[in-house]
């Protein structure tokens, strides 16, 4: 049994099977095959790859270069503090 | 004055940007594609999409500085971008730019906001999918932004010249540095 939350189709048909060639294009296709469920913001990241490379590098930036802050914590939602 | 010790005589979000070069790059970047990149949307009504969303979350600099750019991309024309800002329902726009800055409105309330029948609506009045998908897109980059740039405290001119200059800048160069 899936421990994925079924996830509602976009509103937006056109962006849900425009699945540009990027990183995401594969891994959607293999969960299709699989009829696993997937995370549709990867729809999305498909969409416009020359869009995604930037908010991936963004995230990269933000989340994964060395700072003074752990990338654990960077990562950690709001409210998990104590 | 600004919350940290950011490099002094930069204002806004410039200041962020040289505060740490990493995140500024792809921020830069992004900005460039969303608002001059090729689209179906002009960069003059992507820009007014920027400077709806910044004046709703009011932030003074991306308002204006956007504000500007769009007005630059318009032949000068600063009464069509007051006019979105200040009831775009009645401004001198598109049926189809005010859809999508109804879509727009909603984003920067919360994601959740939007309604099928906003969507309906854009669909309606010739939006496409890939319209809609990037009018989402800059209203979210623009809350980022918005949020950035206040949650630092940054400098904020207040003198409409400077933005002015500004907006020409960032509609004829873009927003990438060329080294």
């Amino acid at each position: 049994m899936s421990s994925v939350r079924n996830a509602a189709s976009l509103y937006l048909p056109g962006v849900e099977i425009d699945h540009q060639p990027g990183p995401y294009q594969k891994p959607i296709a293999d969960a299709k095959n699989r009829a696993a469920e997937y995370s549709k913001i990867w729809d999305l990241f498909a969409f416009k790859n020359e869009f995604t490379v930037h908010l991936a590098r963004f995230s990269q930036g933000v989340l994964r270069l060395p700072v003074t802050i752990s990338p654990g914590v960077r990562q950690e939602p709001p409210g998990h503090h104590v | 004055m600004a919350h940290i010790a950011l490099p002094e005589g930069l204002a806004g979000i410039t200041s962020g940007f040289a505060f740490r070069p990493e995140t500024a790059k792809p921020m830069r970047e992004l900005a460039e594609v969303l608002l001059r990149g090729p689209n179906t949307l002009t960069s003059g009504e992507r820009e007014m999409i920027a400077a709806f969303v910044s004046s709703r979350n009011d932030c003074h600099f991306c308002q204006a500085s956007h504000s500007a750019a769009a007005a630059h991309h318009l032949s000068g024309n600063y009464d069509i971008v007051e006019a979105v800002k200040r009831d775009y329902e009645s401004a001198p726009v598109s049926a189809k730019l005010k859809a999508l800055l109804t879509i727009a409105g909603r984003v920067q309330q919360g994601g959740k906001n939007v309604t099928t029948a906003d969507v309906d609506r854009a669909r309606r009045e010739g939006a496409t999918d890939t319209e809609i998908h990037d009018a989402v897109l800059i209203a979210a980059a623009f809350c980022m932004f918005n949020r950035y740039v206040d949650g630092l405290a940054t400098l904020t001119p207040t003198d409409a010249a400077a933005y002015d200059q500004m907006g020409q800048r960032m509609a004829t160069q873009g927003y990438v540095q060329r080294s």
